[in-house]
């Protein structure tokens, strides 16, 4: 909890990566996560639901047995599936723009806004982490 | 880092023009800032202002003013090697940061045209390898004035507009370019979406047009089945209507897919009071996408500097 009238760290101070060093990380698919190919050639994940306490005893209270593991589902589509199967815990991030530029026909810029935003979501679900090289 | 055999491909926007190597995007920072780049490291930033009053310029107070007071303007005699062919150029000047007795280290410079009332500043933002591309870029760098057509023509567009419109608001998103341009009494619109016939299958053009112009009672004429136009010009009553709606009575609006790029390009002129004719359509004409031509300069590989 941060103290009243104190300042918030700066970007840098809270080890936030720059642009260039978040584009040389390498994505990957967190442990907990399963996925399954669908017949249109698409990919389904599922992962465990990370719920409060607080919920998670509304949830016992309503029926839900303690041992049933929460999970959500999710379906990606054509590019996201494309980028899913990418993440093969050696390619970088930069690699996967280019490789959705040259799939989609978009331009460098776009897939970038695209990959990174996708990423990013996909992040704050825990599904993948990123790790730096060296 | 690019090669000086690299081809050059022209970049237009908001009153300056300039070319940079082909394997370099241009990403817009700002309505008068771009920033360069190559495998998405930044290596340039370029912006650029017009002079406020008729005094000329003072150089050290802008060098002052942008790198502080440890930079200074590097003469012939303390230029570093690489830039030798800078030294006879009066209207760009090279700006170093003192690091120990004569060494400099270059951090960018400025290039300014009394004539036209502008300077660009430029900064380096990697130094490796940029000396020998450095002078082709600068030559072109231009300034358009109040007289000449702008050139718009940036990531995978390309527009000429008369020198009346100015820019208004921009929007670069995944898969959608948006820009906004207005001028007295008229507002243009311009956008690109990306994916083209992904999108056709899932929505026909003419209610693209119809969704951009914002009126589904638009008259719509269909012109082939990539292309697709959308006028509105209503009679006196129904202006009034418009205008309490607080919104410009007279429209022209066309899309059209480009089966080269797979991008649909729609462009949208409005105003309040009829259009000027063949405005629209020279605005049509000037409007294109710039990718196959990018593609087409990599494979020659030949040289264009001024």
């Amino acid at each position: 909890m941060r103290l009243p009238f104190t300042k918030r760290k700066k970007q840098a101070d809270r080890g936030q990566l720059t642009r260039t060093e978040a584009l040389a990380c390498i994505p990957e698919r967190s442990s907990s996560v399963s996925w399954e190919s669908l017949d249109n050639e698409s990919i389904r994940l599922e992962y465990p639901l990370a719920l409060r306490p607080f919920f998670l005893s509304l949830a016992e209270r309503w029926g839900r047995r303690q041992q049933q593991r929460l999970t959500r589902k999710i379906e990606l589509d054509e590019t996201g599936t494309m980028v899913w199967q990418m993440l093969d815990g050696k390619t970088e991030v930069k690699a996967i723009i280019k490789a959705v530029a040259n799939k989609t026909g978009l331009s460098l810029h776009e897939s970038e806004i695209a990959v990174t935003a996708f990423l990013k979501t996909l992040g704050k679900r825990g599904l993948i982490f990123l790790r730096q090289q060296g | 880092m690019g090669s000086p055999d690299e081809a050059l491909r022209p970049i237009g926007w908001n009153g300056i023009v300039l070319k940079i190597p082909s394997s370099w995007q241009a990403i817009v920072g700002g309505p008068r800032t771009l920033v360069f780049e190559e495998d998405f490291q930044p290596i340039f930033q370029l912006r650029w202002e017009s002079k406020k009053d008729t005094r000329k310029w003072k150089i050290d107070e802008k060098i002052m003013e942008i790198w502080g007071s440890n930079a200074e303007s590097l003469r012939a005699k303390n230029l570093p090697s690489a830039y030798a062919g800078l030294a006879r150029r009066k209207d760009i000047i090279l700006v170093g940061l003192r690091l120990d007795g004569k060494k400099n280290q270059l951090l960018g410079g400025l290039k300014y045209s009394e004539d036209a009332g502008s300077i660009a500043i430029f900064q380096l933002l990697n130094e490796q390898g940029i000396a020998e591309v450095l002078l082709p870029i600068l030559k072109t760098i231009g300034f358009l004035d109040n007289r000449q057509k702008k050139l718009w023509q940036i990531q995978d567009f390309s527009l000429a507009t008369p020198p009346f419109f100015s820019l208004k608001d921009y929007c670069f998103a995944a898969g959608r370019t948006a820009i906004s341009y207005t001028a007295k009494n008229l507002d243009l619109e311009i956008c690109i979406f990306a994916q083209g016939e992904k999108r056709l299958s899932q929505q026909p053009l003419y209610e693209m047009v119809k969704t951009l112009a914002d009126d589904p009672h638009l008259a719509i004429s269909q012109e082939s089945a990539a292309s697709c136009s959308g006028i509105r010009t209503p009679s006196i009553m129904r202006q009034i209507l418009y205008r309490l709606q607080r919104k410009p009575p007279f429209l022209s609006c066309r899309a059209w897919y480009s089966n080269q790029t797979d991008r649909i390009l729609a462009l949208m002129l409005c105003a309040k009071s009829p259009l000027p004719p063949g405005l629209f359509e020279e605005l049509c004409e000037n409007y294109e996408t710039t990718l196959y031509k990018e593609e087409e300069a990599g494979r020659q590989g030949s040289v264009d500097q001024d």
